[in-house]
């Protein structure tokens, strides 16, 4: 960005240290007792067949099926007297989360994937009621956009989707601003200063005359702009 | 408390001062108090048209900026004592026009006066802006020709999105007022039609003036049109004034008059 001077990009490569994302393999801990005694048990017997996998990683321990009033502290003293690297715990009420804080230990969330209706990016379509106006712009980047009413001359309507128009399209309008070619822009009346599909455009002087007025659809068919009259 | 009307239109010369002019002076007419302030800095033409200039002592940019009061730059109408003007300087820096300075004159006037028309300059920056900010309601002039109808697009837009009102999520009624309407030539193709023009702007219509020699006469005399109750413009600028209160009235105008034999066979218009 131009904000960024010379000097700005020099400091960072005096940094001493670099941040990087990264996904490290770790041993998950699965409890479903909370007595410590008969943990041990259990992992001092684990730890006779299968060690490696307990005692080369990092141990989380998932906590989430163990009471809310489950102690943590005697699970870790019983990690370090195996000599069990316990890294953090998983799950957990905040009460058990703020023990886990306090004994040094990483509380980490819920990894389970969330459903998909609570994900922001989720592809939706944008409803705007009235006149799209000249001088303004209006841009949807994830989805349809369907405007209630027209879009005037001077006005340029955006969208990664398809765009429906209940008006007319005086204005222009670009649909499939991300690239998809396969989306349409469907009006009630085309008097189109410029449509545009996936990058594929045509100006208001190159739009056949006997088109102009009716109800449209503007696809592209093998990489081809077609503008056809809607309906019967 | 007032009610604060902007008069505006985007393009210049479509009719917004001779509006201003009319609405004020039929409001005036129909018993309200009402002020009419030219935000035309520089290019002053409203108290041209009130005729009201060779009285003009003090102006609206005085008044902000503390020189003059309210009382002494407010100029009387001769026609009647609900009106009065406040004209814009003709000799000032624009820059002097501020918001702060604009709002306090408003809030001074809010309970002296039933209506205060804020006469726009052409144009969307600063002016025009500020003349539309403390705005209760917007009358939008247009003349029925492609430029002056995708101006007041654009002035609408605005008006959605850059007043007080706006701001603070409220929407401000809309009048489109359509001014030289002339039926002959959109029969002829020449002009817009009414249709046209209320199809692409998409606001309720407040009144639709004709055409006429009367504007630019009552312009010249400074005399408000809307006086001359013979002219079809004045008796068309006396229905928006009722309409604008609320008022139903039929639209007149629109067709073109019906010729008797008489006036075919001896001409004249």
């Amino acid at each position: 960005m131009a904000y960024l001077s010379d000097k700005s990009r020099l400091k960072l490569v005096s940094i001493p240290l670099k941040v990087k994302g990264t996904f490290i393999p770790a041993t998950l801990l699965e409890l479903s007792d909370e007595d410590p005694v008969r943990i041990e048990e259990a992992l001092t017997h684990r730890l006779e067949s299968e060690a490696p996998l307990l005692t080369q990683a990092p141990i989380v321990l998932e906590v989430s099926q163990l009471p809310e009033s489950a102690p943590l502290a005697p699970l870790q003293q019983v990690c370090e007297k195996l000599s069990l690297h316990l890294m953090g715990i998983r799950g957990g009420c905040e009460h058990q989360q703020k023990e886990a804080r306090r004994l040094g230990l990483v509380c980490l969330g819920d990894s389970r994937p969330k459903p998909a209706a609570n994900d922001d990016r989720q592809y939706r379509a944008k409803v705007h009621v009235g006149t799209v106006r000249g001088g303004q712009q209006l841009v949807h980047e994830s989805g349809d956009l369907v405007i209630i009413g027209s879009v005037n001359a001077g006005s340029e309507v955006l969208a990664s989707g398809n765009i429906h128009i209940y008006g007319a399209l005086r204005g222009r309008a670009l649909a499939g601003i991300g690239g998809d070619a396969s989306v349409r822009i469907f009006c009630q009346a085309l008097h189109a200063e410029l449509v545009s599909i996936a990058g594929r455009y045509r100006p208001s002087d190159a739009i056949a005359e006997d088109i102009l007025g009716q109800a449209c659809q503007v696809w592209l068919e093998d990489d081809r702009l077609r503008l056809d009259p809607l309906g019967v | 408390m007032a009610t604060v009307i902007v008069i505006t239109s985007g393009k210049g010369g479509v009719g917004k001062t001779t509006t201003c002019a009319s609405i004020g002076a039929g409001l005036a007419l129909q018993g309200h108090k009402t002020a009419l302030i030219d935000f035309d800095v520089g290019l002053r033409n409203l108290d041209l048209v009130m005729g009201c200039e060779r009285r003009v002592v003090y102006d609206l940019i005085n008044v902000i900026q503390g020189e003059a009061s309210l009382q002494q730059a407010l100029i009387r109408d001769k026609r009647s004592d609900n009106l009065f003007v406040l004209p814009a300087s003709q000799t000032r820096d624009k820059e002097a026009l501020t918001l702060e300075g604009v709002e306090q004159v408003l809030s001074e006037m809010q309970d002296e006066f039933d209506f205060i028309i804020c006469d726009s300059p052409a144009g969307i920056e600063r002016g025009a802006q500020l003349a539309m900010y403390f705005a209760d309601a917007a009358v939008i002039v247009t003349n029925p020709e492609v430029s002056s109808v995708r101006d007041s697009d654009r002035i609408i837009g605005l008006l959605q999105a850059r007043t007080r009102a706006a701001e603070e999520g409220r929407k401000i009624p809309e009048h489109l007022l359509v001014t030289r309407y002339d039926p002959r030539r959109v029969d002829i193709g020449e002009m817009l039609s009414l249709e046209d023009v209320q199809d692409i702007l998409a606001v309720p219509l407040l009144g639709l003036i004709p055409e006429s020699e009367a504007v630019l006469k009552a312009s010249n005399q400074g005399v408000p049109v809307v006086h001359d109750d013979q002219s079809d413009a004045g008796q068309a600028y006396m229905d928006a004034v009722r309409r604008l209160k609320g008022e139903e009235v039929p639209l007149r105008f629109k067709e073109m008059e019906k010729r008797g034999f008489l006036s075919r066979m001896f001409g004249g218009r």
